[in-house]
Protein backbone atom coordinates (compact mmCIF):
# COMPACT_ATOMS: atom_id res chain seq x y z
CA UNK A 1 0.00 0.00 0.00
CA UNK A 2 1.10 3.30 -0.72
CA UNK A 3 -1.03 4.88 1.32
CA UNK A 4 -3.07 4.45 4.81
CA UNK A 5 -6.27 6.40 4.00
CA UNK A 6 -9.50 8.18 6.12
CA UNK A 7 -12.91 9.31 4.33
CA UNK A 8 -15.05 11.76 5.96
CA UNK A 9 -18.06 12.95 4.58
CA UNK A 10 -21.65 14.54 5.14
CA UNK A 11 -24.29 15.18 3.36
CA UNK A 12 -25.93 18.62 2.88
CA UNK A 13 -29.20 17.49 4.08
CA UNK A 14 -28.42 15.36 6.96
CA UNK A 15 -31.94 13.91 7.33
CA UNK A 16 -31.39 12.87 3.57
CA UNK A 17 -28.06 11.35 3.32
CA UNK A 18 -29.63 9.54 -0.78
CA UNK A 19 -29.59 13.33 -1.88
CA UNK A 20 -25.70 13.27 -1.55
CA UNK A 21 -23.98 14.12 -4.60
CA UNK A 22 -20.26 14.39 -3.87
CA UNK A 23 -18.30 11.03 -4.67
CA UNK A 24 -14.59 9.38 -3.68
CA UNK A 25 -12.99 6.27 -4.38
CA UNK A 26 -9.75 5.09 -3.44
CA UNK A 27 -7.15 2.24 -4.24
CA UNK A 28 -4.08 2.45 -1.61
CA UNK A 29 -2.43 -0.31 -3.50
CA UNK A 30 -1.91 1.64 -6.73
CA UNK A 31 -2.15 4.98 -5.49
CA UNK A 32 -4.91 6.37 -6.85
CA UNK A 33 -7.65 8.72 -5.05
CA UNK A 34 -10.59 10.59 -6.90
CA UNK A 35 -13.17 13.05 -5.41
CA UNK A 36 -15.85 14.94 -7.28
CA UNK A 37 -19.01 17.00 -6.40
CA UNK A 38 -21.69 16.74 -8.01
CA UNK A 39 -23.56 20.02 -9.09
CA UNK A 40 -26.92 19.51 -7.64
CA UNK A 41 -28.95 21.43 -9.83
CA UNK A 42 -28.32 19.06 -12.56
CA UNK A 43 -30.16 15.49 -12.82
CA UNK A 44 -28.37 12.35 -11.50
CA UNK A 45 -25.53 14.43 -10.31
CA UNK A 46 -24.68 12.15 -7.40
CA UNK A 47 -24.86 8.92 -9.87
CA UNK A 48 -22.41 10.76 -12.33
CA UNK A 49 -20.06 12.04 -9.76
CA UNK A 50 -19.49 7.99 -8.42
CA UNK A 51 -19.08 6.61 -12.02
CA UNK A 52 -16.81 9.58 -12.58
CA UNK A 53 -14.64 8.71 -9.45
CA UNK A 54 -14.65 5.39 -9.89
CA UNK A 55 -13.94 5.18 -13.48
CA UNK A 56 -10.81 7.32 -12.65
CA UNK A 57 -9.77 5.43 -9.88
CA UNK A 58 -10.25 2.05 -11.67
CA UNK A 59 -8.70 3.28 -15.37
CA UNK A 60 -7.70 6.55 -15.20
CA UNK A 61 -7.80 8.82 -18.99
CA UNK A 62 -4.64 9.36 -20.87
CA UNK A 63 -4.74 13.16 -20.36
CA UNK A 64 -1.48 13.47 -23.07
CA UNK A 65 -4.59 14.07 -26.09
CA UNK A 66 -8.20 15.71 -25.87
CA UNK A 67 -8.93 12.89 -28.56
CA UNK A 68 -7.97 9.72 -25.97
CA UNK A 69 -9.79 11.64 -22.80
CA UNK A 70 -12.70 12.13 -25.78
CA UNK A 71 -12.62 8.57 -26.18
CA UNK A 72 -12.18 7.60 -22.06
CA UNK A 73 -15.21 10.17 -21.57
CA UNK A 74 -17.66 8.74 -24.13
CA UNK A 75 -17.18 5.03 -22.75
CA UNK A 76 -17.63 6.45 -19.43
CA UNK A 77 -20.45 8.78 -20.19
CA UNK A 78 -22.23 5.83 -21.52
CA UNK A 79 -22.64 4.19 -17.99
CA UNK A 80 -24.32 7.07 -17.05
CA UNK A 81 -26.63 7.27 -19.89
CA UNK A 82 -27.47 3.58 -19.44
CA UNK A 83 -28.09 3.86 -16.11
CA UNK A 84 -31.38 5.93 -16.51
CA UNK A 85 -34.75 4.83 -17.19
CA UNK A 86 -35.98 8.07 -19.38
CA UNK A 87 -39.42 6.23 -19.89
CA UNK A 88 -40.08 6.75 -15.94
CA UNK A 89 -39.09 10.09 -16.30
CA UNK A 90 -41.61 13.33 -14.95
CA UNK A 91 -41.96 16.28 -17.14
CA UNK A 92 -39.66 18.59 -14.85
CA UNK A 93 -36.92 15.60 -15.12
CA UNK A 94 -36.81 15.36 -19.14
CA UNK A 95 -35.30 18.25 -19.90
CA UNK A 96 -32.81 18.08 -17.38
CA UNK A 97 -31.41 15.01 -19.74
CA UNK A 98 -30.97 17.49 -22.32
CA UNK A 99 -27.94 19.25 -20.28
CA UNK A 100 -27.29 15.85 -18.41
CA UNK A 101 -25.69 15.52 -14.83
CA UNK A 102 -22.68 18.10 -14.03
CA UNK A 103 -19.70 17.40 -11.52
CA UNK A 104 -16.31 18.59 -10.30
CA UNK A 105 -13.58 16.25 -10.91
CA UNK A 106 -9.87 15.89 -8.43
CA UNK A 107 -7.37 12.96 -8.67
CA UNK A 108 -4.12 12.05 -7.80
CA UNK A 109 -1.71 9.30 -9.28
CA UNK A 110 1.00 8.26 -6.47
CA UNK A 111 4.07 6.30 -7.78
CA UNK A 112 7.05 5.61 -5.71
CA UNK A 113 10.21 2.86 -6.31
CA UNK A 114 10.26 -0.16 -4.40
CA UNK A 115 12.40 0.24 -1.05
CA UNK A 116 15.12 -2.07 -0.41
CA UNK A 117 17.23 -1.05 1.87
CA UNK A 118 15.17 0.27 4.07
CA UNK A 119 15.79 3.89 3.30
CA UNK A 120 12.30 6.21 2.25
CA UNK A 121 12.14 6.93 -1.24
CA UNK A 122 10.24 10.35 -2.66
CA UNK A 123 6.70 9.68 -4.14
CA UNK A 124 6.00 11.23 -7.42
CA UNK A 125 2.48 12.87 -7.05
CA UNK A 126 0.33 14.17 -10.41
CA UNK A 127 -3.09 15.75 -9.45
CA UNK A 128 -5.77 16.32 -12.24
CA UNK A 129 -8.94 18.78 -11.76
CA UNK A 130 -11.59 19.92 -13.30
CA UNK A 131 -13.75 22.69 -11.08
CA UNK A 132 -13.32 23.59 -7.57
CA UNK A 133 -12.63 20.41 -5.51
CA UNK A 134 -8.84 20.97 -3.90
CA UNK A 135 -5.72 19.28 -2.87
CA UNK A 136 -4.00 20.42 0.17
CA UNK A 137 -0.46 18.71 0.13
CA UNK A 138 1.12 18.46 4.18
CA UNK A 139 4.23 17.64 5.53
CA UNK A 140 4.79 18.35 9.25
CA UNK A 141 1.99 19.95 10.04
CA UNK A 142 2.42 22.75 7.17
CA UNK A 143 0.81 23.14 3.54
CA UNK A 144 3.15 23.13 1.47
CA UNK A 145 0.73 23.80 -1.32
CA UNK A 146 -2.89 23.15 -2.80
CA UNK A 147 -4.17 22.32 -5.83
CA UNK A 148 -5.99 24.18 -8.10
CA UNK A 149 -7.21 26.94 -6.09
CA UNK A 150 -4.41 28.99 -4.55
CA UNK A 151 -7.26 31.63 -3.44
CA UNK A 152 -10.40 31.19 -1.43
CA UNK A 153 -12.14 34.02 -3.64
CA UNK A 154 -12.27 31.44 -6.51
CA UNK A 155 -14.92 29.41 -4.47
CA UNK A 156 -17.18 32.07 -5.01
CA UNK A 157 -17.33 31.73 -8.55
CA UNK A 158 -19.23 28.96 -10.38
CA UNK A 159 -16.54 26.03 -10.93
CA UNK A 160 -16.32 24.09 -14.43
CA UNK A 161 -17.88 21.13 -14.41
CA UNK A 162 -17.48 17.68 -16.95
CA UNK A 163 -21.23 16.73 -18.07
CA UNK A 164 -22.41 13.30 -18.54
CA UNK A 165 -23.17 14.42 -22.18
CA UNK A 166 -21.89 15.58 -24.98
CA UNK A 167 -22.19 18.72 -25.84
CA UNK A 168 -21.11 21.11 -28.06
CA UNK A 169 -18.55 24.04 -27.32
CA UNK A 170 -18.03 22.25 -23.91
CA UNK A 171 -14.32 21.71 -23.79
CA UNK A 172 -12.64 19.27 -20.58
CA UNK A 173 -9.59 21.64 -19.64
CA UNK A 174 -7.79 19.62 -17.30
CA UNK A 175 -5.91 21.57 -14.66
CA UNK A 176 -2.57 19.30 -13.88
CA UNK A 177 0.20 19.38 -11.19
CA UNK A 178 3.29 17.28 -10.77
CA UNK A 179 5.35 17.31 -8.00
CA UNK A 180 7.25 15.10 -5.14
CA UNK A 181 6.17 14.41 -1.79
CA UNK A 182 8.39 12.24 1.04
CA UNK A 183 6.55 9.55 3.31
CA UNK A 184 4.72 11.10 5.90
CA UNK A 185 3.15 13.30 3.97
CA UNK A 186 -0.49 14.14 4.44
CA UNK A 187 -2.63 14.74 1.35
CA UNK A 188 -6.05 15.96 1.97
CA UNK A 189 -8.69 15.66 -1.32
CA UNK A 190 -11.75 18.06 -0.34
CA UNK A 191 -14.72 18.92 -2.19
CA UNK A 192 -15.30 22.41 -1.91
CA UNK A 193 -17.11 23.49 0.92
CA UNK A 194 -14.77 22.18 2.95
CA UNK A 195 -11.43 23.07 0.49
CA UNK A 196 -12.66 26.51 1.15
CA UNK A 197 -13.21 26.24 4.81
CA UNK A 198 -9.97 25.30 4.83
CA UNK A 199 -8.41 28.38 2.06
CA UNK A 200 -9.88 30.68 4.10
CA UNK A 201 -8.30 29.24 7.72
CA UNK A 202 -4.90 29.64 6.11
CA UNK A 203 -5.53 32.61 4.53
CA UNK A 204 -6.36 34.22 8.13
CA UNK A 205 -3.18 32.52 9.42
CA UNK A 206 -4.76 30.07 11.38
CA UNK A 207 -2.66 26.47 12.53
CA UNK A 208 -4.86 23.28 11.11
CA UNK A 209 -4.10 20.24 13.49
CA UNK A 210 -4.33 17.76 10.74
CA UNK A 211 -2.98 14.64 12.80
CA UNK A 212 -6.74 15.58 14.92
CA UNK A 213 -8.70 15.42 11.79
CA UNK A 214 -7.49 12.02 10.79
CA UNK A 215 -7.75 10.77 14.44
CA UNK A 216 -11.20 11.71 14.38
CA UNK A 217 -14.19 9.18 13.92
CA UNK A 218 -16.58 9.54 11.05
CA UNK A 219 -19.57 10.89 13.19
CA UNK A 220 -17.30 13.11 15.05
CA UNK A 221 -15.76 14.81 11.84
CA UNK A 222 -19.88 15.16 10.79
CA UNK A 223 -20.49 16.55 13.94
CA UNK A 224 -18.02 19.13 13.91
CA UNK A 225 -18.67 19.82 10.09
CA UNK A 226 -22.75 21.09 11.10
CA UNK A 227 -20.92 22.60 13.92
CA UNK A 228 -19.08 24.69 11.54
CA UNK A 229 -22.73 25.15 9.44
CA UNK A 230 -24.64 26.42 12.46
CA UNK A 231 -22.27 29.22 12.86
CA UNK A 232 -22.30 29.82 9.33
CA UNK A 233 -18.20 29.41 9.07
CA UNK A 234 -19.12 26.25 5.98
CA UNK A 235 -21.35 26.42 3.18
CA UNK A 236 -24.01 24.64 3.44
CA UNK A 237 -23.47 21.71 0.73
CA UNK A 238 -22.47 18.39 0.65
CA UNK A 239 -18.63 17.96 2.51
CA UNK A 240 -16.43 15.65 1.45
CA UNK A 241 -12.64 15.03 2.33
CA UNK A 242 -10.22 12.14 1.72
CA UNK A 243 -7.18 12.32 3.94
CA UNK A 244 -4.08 9.94 2.37
CA UNK A 245 -1.03 9.58 4.61
CA UNK A 246 2.22 8.12 2.53
CA UNK A 247 4.08 5.90 3.72
CA UNK A 248 1.87 2.80 4.07
CA UNK A 249 1.35 1.56 7.69
CA UNK A 250 4.27 3.51 9.08
CA UNK A 251 2.51 6.14 10.99
CA UNK A 252 5.12 8.74 9.76
CA UNK A 253 3.02 11.46 10.48
CA UNK A 254 3.25 11.10 14.18
CA UNK A 255 6.41 13.18 15.59
CA UNK A 256 7.80 10.42 17.22
CA UNK A 257 7.67 8.50 13.58
CA UNK A 258 8.39 11.71 11.86
CA UNK A 259 11.90 11.82 13.83
CA UNK A 260 12.55 8.16 12.59
CA UNK A 261 12.51 9.38 9.46
CA UNK A 262 14.66 12.53 9.30
CA UNK A 263 17.17 9.85 11.58
CA UNK A 264 16.95 7.69 8.44
CA UNK A 265 17.05 10.54 5.94
CA UNK A 266 20.23 11.35 8.02
CA UNK A 267 21.75 8.30 7.95
CA UNK A 268 21.28 7.90 4.19
CA UNK A 269 23.31 11.16 3.66
CA UNK A 270 25.88 10.47 6.33
CA UNK A 271 26.27 7.13 4.11
CA UNK A 272 26.44 8.91 0.43
CA UNK A 273 28.58 11.18 1.87
CA UNK A 274 30.86 8.40 3.39
CA UNK A 275 30.41 6.61 0.28
CA UNK A 276 31.69 9.77 -2.17
CA UNK A 277 34.38 10.53 0.66
CA UNK A 278 35.75 7.36 0.43
CA UNK A 279 35.70 7.40 -3.33
CA UNK A 280 37.98 10.36 -3.68
CA UNK A 281 39.97 8.84 -1.69
CA UNK A 282 40.55 6.00 -3.50
CA UNK A 283 41.14 7.93 -6.61
CA UNK A 284 43.22 10.18 -4.65
CA UNK A 285 45.44 7.09 -4.28
CA UNK A 286 44.92 5.68 -7.30
CA UNK A 287 46.35 8.58 -8.86
CA UNK A 288 49.08 8.87 -6.73
CA UNK A 289 50.38 5.43 -7.76
CA UNK A 290 49.71 5.76 -11.26
CA UNK A 291 51.70 8.84 -11.22
CA UNK A 292 54.59 7.00 -9.24
CA UNK A 293 54.16 3.74 -11.67
CA UNK A 294 57.58 2.66 -13.36
CA UNK A 295 55.03 2.21 -16.67
CA UNK A 296 53.95 5.99 -16.58
CA UNK A 297 57.28 7.32 -15.93
CA UNK A 298 58.66 5.13 -18.80
CA UNK A 299 56.11 6.31 -20.93
CA UNK A 300 57.14 9.65 -20.13
CA UNK A 301 60.90 8.92 -21.80
CA UNK A 302 59.28 7.94 -24.49
CA UNK B 1 -23.19 40.17 7.46
CA UNK B 2 -27.11 39.76 5.93
CA UNK B 3 -28.37 37.52 2.82
CA UNK B 4 -25.97 34.72 3.23
CA UNK B 5 -27.91 31.54 3.97
CA UNK B 6 -28.03 29.00 1.95
CA UNK B 7 -31.22 27.34 0.61
CA UNK B 8 -32.02 23.77 1.54
CA UNK B 9 -34.94 21.77 2.90
CA UNK B 10 -33.65 23.14 6.28
CA UNK B 11 -34.02 27.02 5.50
CA UNK B 12 -36.25 27.51 2.25
CA UNK B 13 -36.28 30.30 0.32
CA UNK B 14 -39.97 32.42 -0.32
CA UNK B 15 -40.94 34.05 -3.10
CA UNK B 16 -44.11 36.08 -3.67
CA UNK B 17 -45.36 37.43 -6.34
CA UNK B 18 -48.05 40.07 -6.68
CA UNK B 19 -49.76 40.23 -9.78
CA UNK B 20 -51.43 43.55 -11.21
CA UNK B 21 -54.91 42.31 -12.59
CA UNK B 22 -56.51 45.24 -13.44
CA UNK B 23 -58.48 45.81 -16.20
CA UNK B 24 -55.59 48.01 -18.23
CA UNK B 25 -53.66 45.11 -18.31
CA UNK B 26 -55.47 44.00 -21.68
CA UNK B 27 -53.57 46.15 -23.25
CA UNK B 28 -50.72 45.72 -25.84
CA UNK B 29 -47.25 44.96 -23.90
CA UNK B 30 -44.47 48.09 -25.05
CA UNK B 31 -43.95 47.54 -28.96
CA UNK B 32 -46.03 43.91 -29.13
CA UNK B 33 -49.60 42.96 -29.78
CA UNK B 34 -49.34 40.50 -27.14
CA UNK B 35 -51.53 41.80 -23.74
CA UNK B 36 -49.63 43.01 -20.75
CA UNK B 37 -51.84 40.28 -18.48
CA UNK B 38 -50.98 36.85 -21.14
CA UNK B 39 -47.13 38.19 -21.07
CA UNK B 40 -46.90 38.41 -17.12
CA UNK B 41 -48.31 35.28 -17.29
CA UNK B 42 -46.71 33.41 -19.71
CA UNK B 43 -43.48 35.40 -17.78
CA UNK B 44 -44.73 33.71 -14.18
CA UNK B 45 -45.28 30.08 -15.68
CA UNK B 46 -42.02 30.26 -17.51
CA UNK B 47 -40.63 31.10 -14.29
CA UNK B 48 -42.33 28.84 -12.09
CA UNK B 49 -41.11 26.18 -14.94
CA UNK B 50 -37.72 26.70 -14.74
CA UNK B 51 -38.16 26.71 -11.03
CA UNK B 52 -39.30 23.14 -11.37
CA UNK B 53 -36.85 21.74 -13.45
CA UNK B 54 -34.15 23.66 -11.20
CA UNK B 55 -35.26 22.00 -8.05
CA UNK B 56 -36.33 18.87 -9.85
CA UNK B 57 -33.57 16.08 -8.79
CA UNK B 58 -33.50 12.54 -8.76
CA UNK B 59 -36.83 11.58 -6.70
CA UNK B 60 -38.69 14.58 -7.91
CA UNK B 61 -38.80 17.83 -7.35
CA UNK B 62 -36.62 18.95 -3.69
CA UNK B 63 -38.40 21.04 -1.59
CA UNK B 64 -36.23 24.12 -0.93
CA UNK B 65 -38.55 26.51 -1.82
CA UNK B 66 -41.81 28.19 -0.92
CA UNK B 67 -44.05 30.32 -3.91
CA UNK B 68 -46.42 32.29 -3.95
CA UNK B 69 -48.71 33.96 -6.52
CA UNK B 70 -51.42 36.32 -5.89
CA UNK B 71 -53.40 38.53 -7.95
CA UNK B 72 -54.72 41.83 -7.16
CA UNK B 73 -57.85 43.83 -8.65
CA UNK B 74 -61.64 45.22 -7.91
CA UNK B 75 -64.88 43.67 -8.52
CA UNK B 76 -67.76 45.76 -10.14
CA UNK B 77 -68.25 46.87 -7.52
CA UNK B 78 -64.85 48.37 -6.19
CA UNK B 79 -64.63 46.11 -4.04
CA UNK B 80 -60.83 44.23 -3.78
CA UNK B 81 -60.21 40.98 -4.93
CA UNK B 82 -57.32 39.91 -3.62
CA UNK B 83 -56.07 36.17 -3.42
CA UNK B 84 -54.09 33.62 -4.81
CA UNK B 85 -53.50 33.38 -8.72
CA UNK B 86 -52.99 29.81 -8.85
CA UNK B 87 -55.29 27.48 -10.49
CA UNK B 88 -55.88 23.80 -10.98
CA UNK B 89 -54.90 21.89 -7.78
CA UNK B 90 -52.89 24.46 -6.34
CA UNK B 91 -56.35 26.85 -6.59
CA UNK B 92 -56.86 29.22 -3.76
CA UNK B 93 -53.39 28.12 -1.80
CA UNK B 94 -51.59 31.38 -1.13
CA UNK B 95 -48.00 29.73 -0.32
CA UNK B 96 -46.98 26.43 -1.67
CA UNK B 97 -43.41 24.05 -2.10
CA UNK B 98 -42.06 24.51 -4.93
CA UNK B 99 -42.49 20.53 -4.55
CA UNK B 100 -46.21 21.00 -4.86
CA UNK B 101 -45.75 23.46 -7.89
CA UNK B 102 -43.94 21.16 -9.58
CA UNK B 103 -46.37 17.73 -9.10
CA UNK B 104 -49.74 19.58 -9.53
CA UNK B 105 -49.45 22.18 -12.35
CA UNK B 106 -53.04 22.71 -13.91
CA UNK B 107 -52.44 21.31 -17.12
CA UNK B 108 -49.57 20.80 -19.10
CA UNK B 109 -49.91 21.83 -23.02
CA UNK B 110 -47.31 20.33 -25.74
CA UNK B 111 -45.34 23.00 -27.55
CA UNK B 112 -43.01 22.14 -30.01
CA UNK B 113 -39.41 23.21 -29.36
CA UNK B 114 -36.31 23.67 -31.72
CA UNK B 115 -33.44 22.36 -30.17
CA UNK B 116 -29.57 21.27 -31.11
CA UNK B 117 -28.60 18.35 -31.97
CA UNK B 118 -25.49 17.82 -30.21
CA UNK B 119 -24.01 15.31 -32.00
CA UNK B 120 -25.09 16.24 -35.98
CA UNK B 121 -25.11 20.20 -35.16
CA UNK B 122 -28.50 20.35 -36.78
CA UNK B 123 -31.29 22.16 -35.42
CA UNK B 124 -34.53 19.58 -34.72
CA UNK B 125 -37.54 19.64 -33.69
CA UNK B 126 -38.93 18.31 -29.89
CA UNK B 127 -41.97 17.61 -28.83
CA UNK B 128 -42.02 19.74 -25.20
CA UNK B 129 -43.87 19.88 -22.07
CA UNK B 130 -45.36 23.23 -20.93
CA UNK B 131 -47.01 23.14 -17.85
CA UNK B 132 -49.50 25.93 -16.74
CA UNK B 133 -50.12 27.03 -13.19
CA UNK B 134 -51.33 30.68 -13.66
CA UNK B 135 -53.53 32.09 -16.16
CA UNK B 136 -53.99 35.72 -17.69
CA UNK B 137 -57.33 37.80 -15.73
CA UNK B 138 -57.80 41.97 -16.39
CA UNK B 139 -60.81 43.36 -14.54
CA UNK B 140 -61.07 46.33 -12.34
CA UNK B 141 -58.61 48.36 -10.90
CA UNK B 142 -55.47 48.64 -8.87
CA UNK B 143 -55.89 48.03 -5.13
CA UNK B 144 -52.01 47.92 -4.46
CA UNK B 145 -52.20 49.21 -0.53
CA UNK B 146 -54.52 46.11 -0.26
CA UNK B 147 -52.20 44.11 -1.46
CA UNK B 148 -49.29 44.53 -0.13
CA UNK B 149 -51.10 44.33 3.56
CA UNK B 150 -52.02 41.36 2.21
CA UNK B 151 -48.67 40.13 1.18
CA UNK B 152 -47.39 41.49 4.89
CA UNK B 153 -50.00 39.08 6.20
CA UNK B 154 -48.64 36.00 4.64
CA UNK B 155 -45.13 37.16 4.94
CA UNK B 156 -45.16 37.91 8.66
CA UNK B 157 -46.55 34.58 9.46
CA UNK B 158 -43.88 32.76 7.05
CA UNK B 159 -40.99 34.10 9.20
CA UNK B 160 -42.68 33.00 12.52
CA UNK B 161 -41.74 29.75 10.89
CA UNK B 162 -38.67 30.14 9.44
CA UNK B 163 -36.94 32.76 11.61
CA UNK B 164 -33.17 31.67 10.41
CA UNK B 165 -34.00 31.40 6.48
CA UNK B 166 -32.95 33.54 3.71
CA UNK B 167 -35.40 36.59 3.47
CA UNK B 168 -38.62 36.51 1.50
CA UNK B 169 -38.40 38.13 -1.54
CA UNK B 170 -41.40 39.67 -3.34
CA UNK B 171 -42.04 40.06 -6.88
CA UNK B 172 -44.48 42.91 -6.88
CA UNK B 173 -45.37 43.52 -11.33
CA UNK B 174 -47.51 46.42 -11.94
CA UNK B 175 -48.60 48.44 -14.78
CA UNK B 176 -50.03 51.70 -13.73
CA UNK B 177 -49.87 53.40 -9.82
CA UNK B 178 -52.23 52.59 -6.53
CA UNK B 179 -55.71 53.30 -6.58
CA UNK B 180 -56.68 53.33 -3.03
CA UNK B 181 -53.73 55.26 -1.54
CA UNK B 182 -50.22 55.97 -1.33
CA UNK B 183 -48.07 52.44 -1.39
CA UNK B 184 -45.04 53.49 0.38
CA UNK B 185 -46.04 52.97 3.66
CA UNK B 186 -47.21 49.25 3.13
CA UNK B 187 -44.14 48.78 1.16
CA UNK B 188 -41.91 50.09 4.04
CA UNK B 189 -44.02 47.41 6.76
CA UNK B 190 -43.14 44.92 4.08
CA UNK B 191 -39.21 45.94 3.69
CA UNK B 192 -39.24 46.24 7.84
CA UNK B 193 -40.14 42.71 8.44
CA UNK B 194 -36.67 40.30 8.58
CA UNK B 195 -35.21 36.86 9.55
CA UNK B 196 -32.20 36.56 11.11
CA UNK B 197 -30.45 36.51 7.53
CA UNK B 198 -31.39 39.95 6.97
CA UNK B 199 -34.92 42.22 5.81
CA UNK B 200 -37.78 40.78 3.61
CA UNK B 201 -36.67 41.92 -0.22
CA UNK B 202 -39.42 44.08 -2.43
CA UNK B 203 -38.30 44.19 -5.84
CA UNK B 204 -41.07 46.19 -8.13
CA UNK B 205 -41.56 46.05 -11.76
CA UNK B 206 -43.43 48.14 -14.19
CA UNK B 207 -44.83 46.94 -17.67
CA UNK B 208 -45.47 49.50 -20.52
CA UNK B 209 -47.97 49.68 -23.20
CA UNK B 210 -45.91 52.23 -24.87
CA UNK B 211 -42.32 51.65 -26.12
CA UNK B 212 -40.59 54.03 -23.55
CA UNK B 213 -37.10 54.66 -22.07
CA UNK B 214 -36.71 51.48 -20.49
CA UNK B 215 -35.08 52.09 -16.59
CA UNK B 216 -33.77 48.76 -14.89
CA UNK B 217 -32.16 48.80 -11.36
CA UNK B 218 -31.71 52.49 -10.83
CA UNK B 219 -29.35 53.56 -8.20
CA UNK B 220 -31.01 57.06 -7.72
CA UNK B 221 -34.24 59.02 -8.38
CA UNK B 222 -32.70 61.18 -10.37
CA UNK B 223 -33.68 60.81 -14.06
CA UNK B 224 -36.60 58.95 -13.34
CA UNK B 225 -39.40 60.84 -15.89
CA UNK B 226 -42.83 60.76 -13.29
CA UNK B 227 -43.76 60.62 -9.77
CA UNK B 228 -45.24 56.80 -10.73
CA UNK B 229 -41.46 56.02 -10.94
CA UNK B 230 -40.18 57.53 -7.84
CA UNK B 231 -42.59 55.83 -5.82
CA UNK B 232 -41.65 52.55 -7.20
CA UNK B 233 -37.78 53.26 -6.48
CA UNK B 234 -38.92 54.19 -2.89
CA UNK B 235 -40.58 51.16 -2.24
CA UNK B 236 -37.84 48.76 -4.24
CA UNK B 237 -35.10 47.48 -1.87
CA UNK B 238 -31.25 48.14 -2.71
CA UNK B 239 -30.05 44.92 -4.26
CA UNK B 240 -28.16 42.43 -2.13
CA UNK B 241 -24.38 42.67 -2.37
CA UNK B 242 -24.67 39.00 -3.88
CA UNK B 243 -27.61 39.68 -6.19
CA UNK B 244 -25.28 42.74 -7.42
CA UNK B 245 -22.15 40.89 -7.79
CA UNK B 246 -24.46 38.43 -9.96
CA UNK B 247 -26.16 41.01 -12.23
CA UNK B 248 -22.18 42.70 -12.90
CA UNK B 249 -20.95 39.70 -13.73
CA UNK B 250 -23.73 38.75 -16.58
CA UNK B 251 -22.91 42.32 -17.90
CA UNK B 252 -25.68 43.97 -16.53
CA UNK B 253 -25.25 48.09 -16.52
CA UNK B 254 -25.51 48.69 -13.11
CA UNK B 255 -24.13 51.06 -10.20
CA UNK B 256 -23.39 50.39 -6.13
CA UNK B 257 -26.70 50.77 -4.59
CA UNK B 258 -28.89 49.63 -7.40
CA UNK B 259 -32.49 48.93 -6.22
CA UNK B 260 -34.70 45.84 -7.59
CA UNK B 261 -36.70 47.93 -10.01
CA UNK B 262 -37.77 47.89 -13.61
CA UNK B 263 -40.13 50.71 -15.35
CA UNK B 264 -41.49 50.27 -18.61
CA UNK B 265 -40.29 47.21 -18.70
CA UNK B 266 -41.13 44.94 -22.02
CA UNK B 267 -40.82 41.07 -22.55
CA UNK B 268 -37.21 41.07 -22.40
CA UNK B 269 -36.71 43.36 -19.34
CA UNK B 270 -39.58 41.08 -17.18
CA UNK B 271 -37.99 38.10 -17.86
CA UNK B 272 -34.69 39.44 -16.84
CA UNK B 273 -35.47 41.12 -14.00
CA UNK B 274 -37.36 38.48 -12.46
CA UNK B 275 -34.29 36.19 -13.13
CA UNK B 276 -32.23 38.66 -11.81
CA UNK B 277 -34.32 39.56 -8.99
CA UNK B 278 -34.81 35.70 -7.81
CA UNK B 279 -31.44 34.24 -8.97
CA UNK B 280 -29.23 34.56 -5.71
CA UNK B 281 -32.47 33.11 -3.35
CA UNK B 282 -32.38 29.83 -5.67
CA UNK B 283 -28.71 29.03 -6.48
CA UNK B 284 -28.80 25.22 -5.99
CA UNK B 285 -25.04 23.22 -6.61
Amino acid sequence: MLFEHRAFWLPKDVQNPNAYEDAFDVDAVRGMAAVCDGVSSTIFAGRWAAILAKAVVAEPPDVSSHELLDVWLKRTREIWSHSVDETALAWHQKPKMLDGAGTTLLWIELATEESSDGIARPYQLRAYSIGDCCLFHVRHGQVLQTFPIQDSARFETNPQVIRSVFKRGDVVELEAMETQCRPGDLLALCTDAVAGWTMRQLEAGATLDWNAYWDMSLEQWQQWVIGLRQQNQIRYDDSTAVLLRLGGEAPAIRVVDREREESLLDTAETKWKDAIGSLKGSLRKGLRELSESKWLKDRGKK
Amino acid sequence: MPYQREISRDHKACILFLLDQSYSMVEPLGGTAQRKCDELAKAVNAWLYNMSIRASGNEGVRDYMDVGVIGYRTDQQANPIIGPALVGPLAGRELVSITDIGNHPARIDTVVQQILDEETGEMMEFPSESPIWVDPVAEGSTPMCHVLYHAYQILNAWIQQHPDSFPPIVIHISDGESQDGDPLPYAEAIKGLATSDGNVLVFNCHVSMTPAQQIAFPSSPGGLPDELARVLFQMSSVLPETFYRNAVMEGIQMSPGARGMAFNADMVVLVKFLDMGTRAAVQLR
